[in-house]
């Protein structure tokens, strides 16, 4: 039994003339622990699946599994339960809350978590020692993306989901926050899915998802996957 | 370690980056709880304010008057109802002094402990009865000060009641009797001195009145209910019930007694004085008849005077005739003595030749004469041949024989037939034959014979012995007879001549003595008459003197008389007008007042009426408002804070987790604005408006009432509206899935419009004007919540003055359209028509009105009914005419019209049957047959057949007048001096009295358009800001694209203009009717506002707006200016 399984799930948008399919019937597996990139061009429904894996989207059709949970039938408080303690979710702008520091993002973040991390500790082992009072805004933008990892690893997720993570960076800066996460991956043994329409990315995960027009066209299995430190793009 | 809550933590940053928000989420919840518990709180701290100055102070509850004054018995009867009641009596008086030149009407009433009190502003309370604490205003519109001195004009008839004229002013006062602000020119009620008003109050101790009666009585109810709560009233009621049932008992014995009193008075002063006439009057009449005798006396006199002047008169005549008559005598007597001296020398003549006189032939005579024949002689004598000789002889013989001798001897001298007669002896024979020849003896023949005999030389010797021998002429004489040379006949001759003229000589001697006698006694009775006539002179004088004496007394005694009648006729005039005074005693009348009947009062009352109704309407207004505008600008926040929920969301907080910074945020700005709401709206607020007050009512205190509910009502209000319509906001936001949030919100789809359809109209617009329409019709939420934002101030500001212009000229335009007259004059209703004619007969009272006023009920409203005596003369002051039609209404027979407002508020409608009752609490019904435009008050008018056959007689006592302006005062002072005139009132003091409520409802409308402006420039603010932050990016692509400045503002502006526009024009209709709504809404019970908004209040109205738009659309450049083009474009995506 695969840890997350999707099971020809589906999301439209219905806009009374219009309907819009983001997500059209797909399937595919990932087991705990994998690094898995999901790769695709604009639109292909990436973000739309990793959204309703992450709880914050509902599908139209079909289901997802988590460890064993059908989290697809989920009405709001267990998606809510569900985002608190299970996911750790990192967005492609940051998401940070503007009016808060580095820190007291994360802790925003674990004061609702029962098996949380301390913030500070995470902080520090993202690199931000000393910036754990700045703001946001005062901030470089790899900076902000670190205190949003850190932001989600603090609360102890069973998964983290990243969506586009280095969209936002430059190349050296992108390169340690994959560092980062590859880090989170190997070293916590925890289920990272990374989207990206990067390729070259794709060489670092166990489990390659290729996405197109809405549905997976391509699973690929890396059997040794390579460390982001040896790829180059 | 525990961790902070970092949700509080974001709340409260939130609060600090948007300071600006929270602030105005304060100020919103500032606003509405400041006007809501600051109104609400006003009308309950006036009426606490009001009820603690009555308590204080000892204000009555019951007031009574009587028009006889009232009594100790009176005072303990009522006691004696109920042993909740104080009850005491009390005196006051009102009194013209003189200020500047002017009559000024002061009451004087009496300081007792149990009296009403009073606050002492300055100075002192006076100490006897020539000091005096007076009203401030008094001072003031005198220009007295404490220390100066008051004289009263005291009427006549009163020095006894008051003891001084001449009071100090010691101190300067307020009284809870009087609420309206002597300032004004109101006055302090009516009075029947100088021209009907009470100017000033003062009070002064017991000790200056000296009357044995009370002027009013005041009554105390001992309870702790609010002044005019339904407790109050009904407490009050019942105990006026009470009194009403013992009052015509009370005005029975006080009006016998004094009667009696009076009665009792005019007898011992007529005992008095009737003693006194009585005796007068014995004088009187021992005078009278003292003159009266005195002129029988008089009258006496007089007649025996007149009779003696009669007799004087007479005897004068008298004396007069017999001085004539002796003068006749006299002259005859003469005339006699010459005759007899002529005949004497005649005689003497013819015996001078025998040398002998008239002497000589007398004492011949007398020989003669003497001889006395003998018996045979005198037979001898008798003639032979007679029948009767032997009788005759007879006789002779007896008479001889018997000694009557000298009856027949001297036969000479003639013979004594009766004395011969007589003494025949009747038993003679042929006695008859010889009476008759007795008779029949021819005596002259007798003598011839006689002498003849004598003469006869045979008898001579005896004839010459008889000649005395002494006599001269003795010889010649005896010569003579011897020689008788005379014949017998001469001899008879000489003898009868000497015979004439010894008889003419004796009666000449006779005469003589006689005449002298005459002479004498005609002296004599000329000194008598002189005399008397001297005596009748003096008595005459003395009658004279004795009439002017008595002219004098008879003068003085009528004078006496006149006067006794006089006194003694005013005397009984004055009994009898004393006693028909009496009469004319009106049995008394009681008024029995409570506070309600209190002109002030009611005032006051009213105001705090106006302001409740404000109190409902405004707050409501303004949290609506408040709630507008939260939503404005939480759906702003909101908007901000999409992308913070959807993380939070995607963090995995609930619902209300994200909610809470909401219901922080928007909590802490309510209660603190709410907080200093309360505090301002409880103390300040409520002040200010009683301050404003404070220029119509003279309260010296104030009093926050501890009525807390309020505001925690009010603050509740507040959090209910404005959190409530931030939590509405957000959730519609929450609800929304975590990743739409995320994502930056999708701009509004452009869409075809309508009017792209009329091709041939569009084709014409330039494509910034179609731009324009498009986006007033994409933007449809907001555009549509800036309309009704803008409506909705529009339409309050328009009430605003709505209020104020319904308010502002309702009372001159009634008193110019419906009850058109300039004064109304109380009148006594016990005249008759023919004087109440003479009253008001002046040219210069050009037109009046005669009715017949009284105070009836309806349900539990009370009203005026009006009757008319002609109602022909009813249009040309009073104006009935249809509310609606605007038609002329007539009164008819049986039925009434009634007043607007009353008809309104009690649902009556044309024909309907409605029931009414007068004082005595008799029902009666009438048709009502129309209803009648009315603004001030409410009334009942029907005609005076109607109240005839429903009432009872008509009788007049108030009469309307119209009055030539320049004479009016003068008209008022004479109309006042006539004592059935009771009370004069004129319409404009009423119009200042009024204009004065009115008036300060004015200044709280306007202190609320200055909010509803400051709320209307928020709103527009707040909607235009969204406006634009909402469009940033189209803003700045249009600046990338290169629009000038202009050309960008003119982009946002021509949209906000035409919503502007749209938003007055809709928003004068909405205002116009909102208005209406909110003029009924505060309308007070005695008053139909006129339901009129000034075409200056619409232009206001409008010029406010566009001035708010204009200086929004300012602020609106600068912030377009501020666009940063770059950064918002770089915002997410």
């Amino acid at each position: 039994m695969a840890y997350i399984e999707f099971e020809k799930v589906s999301k439209v948008y219905d806009m009374g003339e219009v309907k819009i399919t983001a997500l059209d019937e797909t399937s595919f597996k990932i087991d705990e622990g994998e690094l898995v990139v999901i790769l695709g061009p604009s639109g292909a429904g990436k973000t739309t699946c990793l959204n309703i894996l992450g709880g914050m989207d509902s599908a139209t059709s079909g289901k997802v599994i988590v460890n064993g949970k059908e989290i697809t039938s989920y009405n709001e408080k267990e998606l809510i339960k569900y985002r608190r303690n299970d996911i750790g979710f990192v967005f492609q702008f940051y998401n940070l809350i503007q009016n808060l520091t580095a820190l007291e993002n994360v802790e925003l973040s674990v004061q609702i978590c029962d098996n949380y991390i301390e913030p500070v500790k995470v902080l520090k082992d993202v690199g931000l020692e000393n910036r754990m009072n700045n703001f946001p805004s005062q901030l470089s933008g790899g900076e902000q993306q670190r205190v949003a990892i850190a932001r989600s690893l603090a609360k102890n997720p069973r998964m983290l989901l990243c969506d586009e993570p280095t969209g936002a960076l430059d190349y050296k800066t992108g390169k340690q926050i994959l560092k980062l996460l590859e880090k989170t991956a190997r070293e916590k043994k925890m289920t990272v899915v990374i989207i990206t329409h990067n390729s070259a990315i794709s060489q670092m995960a166990d489990k390659v998802i290729k996405f197109k027009n809405g549905k997976q066209e391509e699973i690929i299995i890396n059997e040794n996957p390579k460390s982001i430190d040896e790829i180059e793009w | 370690m525990k961790l902070k809550n970092r949700i509080v933590t974001l709340s409260l940053r939130e609060i600090k980056k948007n300071i600006k928000r929270f602030a105005s989420l304060a100020i919103l919840s500032f606003l509405g709880v400041t006007i809501f518990v600051g109104i609400k709180l006003a009308s309950e701290d006036m009426l606490a304010t009001l009820d603690t100055y009555y308590d204080d102070n000892n204000m009555y509850d019951i007031r009574i008057i009587s028009t006889l004054g009232l009594t100790k018995n009176d005072v303990n009867e009522i006691k004696m109802l109920d042993d909740r009641l104080t009850v005491y009596g009390s005196h006051s008086k009102d009194f013209i002094i003189k200020s500047n030149d002017e009559n000024v009407i002061l009451k004087i009433m009496e300081i007792s402990n149990e009296n009403t009190g009073f606050i002492l502003n300055e100075g002192r309370l006076p100490k006897n009865k020539d000091e005096i604490v007076v009203e401030s205003a008094m001072l003031i519109k005198n220009s007295l000060k404490i220390g100066d001195t008051i004289f009263l004009d005291i009427e006549d008839g009163e020095e006894e009641n008051f003891k001084s004229n001449e009071l100090t002013i010691v101190g300067r006062i307020t009284s809870p009797e009087y609420l309206i602000n002597g300032n004004g020119s109101s006055g302090r009620g009516s009075s029947s001195l100088g021209n009907g008003k009470v100017d000033f109050y003062s009070y002064t101790v017991s000790d200056f009145f000296n009357i044995d009666y009370y002027t009013e009585i005041n009554v105390n109810v001992n309870n702790n209910y609010k002044t005019n709560s339904q407790e109050y009233n009904e407490l009050i009621d019942e105990v006026k019930s009470k009194i009403e049932k013992i009052e015509e008992e009370r005005k029975k014995q006080h009006y016998n007694e004094i009667v009696k009193e009076e009665n009792k008075k005019i007898d011992e002063k007529e005992e008095e004085y009737l003693n006194e006439f009585n005796n007068a009057k014995k004088e009187l009449e021992s005078a009278h008849t003292m003159l009266l005798n005195g002129y029988e006396e008089i009258y006496a006199s007089e007649s025996s005077l007149n009779a003696l002047k009669n007799q004087l008169d007479n005897s004068k005549e008298e004396i007069k005739r017999n001085e004539d008559m002796l003068k006749n005598a006299s002259s005859q007597l003469n005339a006699s003595k010459e005759q007899l001296e002529s005949a004497i020398n005649d005689i003497n003549n013819e015996l001078s030749k025998y040398n002998l006189d008239y002497e000589n032939a007398l004492v011949i005579k007398k020989v003669i004469e003497g001889v006395s024949l003998t018996k045979e002689e005198v037979i001898s004598l008798i003639p032979k041949d007679i029948k009767i000789y032997d009788n005759v002889i007879n006789v002779i013989d007896y008479i001889y024989d018997n000694g009557y001798s000298e009856a027949v001897g001297k036969l000479i001298n003639g013979i004594n037939k009766e004395l011969i007669i007589s003494l025949i002896p009747k038993e003679i024979e042929n006695y008859d034959k010889i009476v008759d020849y007795i008779k029949d003896i021819d005596i002259s023949k007798l003598r011839k014979k006689v002498i003849n005999y004598l003469l006869d030389s045979k008898n001579i010797e005896k004839v010459k012995s008889l000649v005395p021998k002494d006599i001269p002429k003795y010889n010649n004489i005896i010569d003579v007879i011897d020689k008788c040379k005379l014949t017998v006949d001469r001899a008879l001759e000489l003898f009868n001549g000497i015979d004439k003229i010894q008889e003419g000589y004796e009666k000449y001697i006779e005469g003589l003595k006689e005449l002298n006698y005459g002479n004498y006694q005609l002296e004599n009775g000329k000194k008598e008459y002189e005399e008397y006539l001297n005596y009748y002179s003096s008595a005459i004088y003395q009658l004279e003197n004795g009439k002017k004496e008595y002219e004098e007394n008879l003068n003085k005694y009528n004078k006496n008389l006149e006067e006794y009648n006089t006194r003694k006729f005013d005397f009984e005039e004055n009994i009898k007008n004393a006693r028909e005074k009496i009469n004319n005693i009106e049995y008394p009348k009681w008024y029995i007042y409570n506070r309600l009947d209190d002109s002030d009062y009611v005032s006051f009352l009213s105001s705090i009426e106006s302001i409740e109704n404000v109190s409902l309407i405004f707050p409501v207004v303004f949290f609506g408002v408040a709630i507008f505008i939260s939503l404005i600008s939480m759906s702003r926040m909101a908007f901000e804070n999409r992308s913070e929920i959807g993380t939070l969301k995607s963090l995995g907080f609930n619902n209300n987790e994200i909610r809470f910074k909401y219901v922080v945020y928007s909590l802490l700005a309510t209660l603190v604005g709410a907080a200093l709401g309360a505090t301002v709206g409880y103390f300040l607020l409520p002040r200010i408006i009683f301050n404003t007050y404070g220029i119509l009512f003279e309260i010296p205190v104030f009093i926050y009432s501890s009525d807390i509910i309020q505001v925690f009502i009010g603050i509740i209000l507040s959090m209910l509206c404005i959190c409530g319509a931030t939590i509405f906001t957000i959730n519609s936001l929450i609800k929304e899935k975590t990743t739409i949030l995320l994502r930056p919100k999708a701009p509004l789809k452009g869409k075809k419009i309508l009017l792209e359809r009329i091709k041939g109209v569009w084709n014409r617009f330039s494509f910034s004007n179609k731009v324009t329409i498009r986006n007033i019709f994409r933007y449809k939420k907001r555009v549509c919540m800036t309309i009704l934002g803008i409506v909705g101030c529009t339409a309050v500001l328009l009430s605003g003055y709505a209020i104020r212009d319904s308010v502002v000229n309702l009372v001159a335009t009634h008193f110019e359209e419906i009850f058109r007259y300039d004064d109304s004059v109380y009148v006594n209703d016990k005249i008759s028509k023919e004087e109440v004619d003479k009253i008001f007969a002046s040219s210069s009272i050009k037109e009046k009105l005669y009715t017949s006023v009284q105070t009836v009920k309806f349900k539990s409203s009370e009203l005026e009914l009006i009757a008319f005596y002609d109602e022909s003369k009813l249009s040309k002051i009073i104006t009935l005419k249809d509310k609606s039609s605007e038609e002329e209404l007539k009164l008819q027979d049986n039925k009434i019209i009634v007043t607007s407002k009353f008809a309104k508020v009690h649902k009556i409608n044309v024909n309907d049957i409605i029931e009414i009752s007068d004082v005595n609490n008799k029902k009666y019904s009438f048709e009502v047959s129309g209803i009648a435009q009315n603004y001030l008050g409410n009334f009942i008018f029907m005609n005076r057949k109607t109240y005839e056959d429903n009432f009872e007689k008509y009788k007049t006592n108030m009469v309307y007048l119209k009055i030539d302006e320049k004479e009016e005062e003068k008209i008022i002072s004479e109309l006042l001096e006539n004592t059935n005139v009771l009370g004069v009132s004129s319409t404009s003091d009423t119009l200042e009295r009024l204009n004065g409520i009115f008036g300060s409802l004015d200044t709280i409308v306007l202190i609320l358009v200055i909010f509803s402006g400051a709320l209307a420039f928020v709103v527009l603010y707040n909607l235009s800001y969204i406006n634009i932050s909402e469009r940033q990016r189209e803003i700045a692509t249009l600046k990338v694209l290169g629009f000038y400045p202009k050309e960008i503002d003119s982009y946002i502006l021509k949209e906000e203009i035409i919503i502007t526009i749209l938003g007055v024009i809709l928003g004068i209709i909405v205002g116009t009717w909102f208005g209406g709504i909110i003029v009924e809404t505060v309308e007070i019970d005695m008053a139909q506002f006129i339901k009129k908004i000034t075409l200056a209040s619409y232009i206001k109205t409008i010029l406010f707006m566009i001035l708010f738009t204009v200086i929004v659309n300012i602020r609106v450049h600068f912030v377009l200016k501020k666009i940063n083009m770059i950064e918002s474009l770089k915002s997410v995506e």
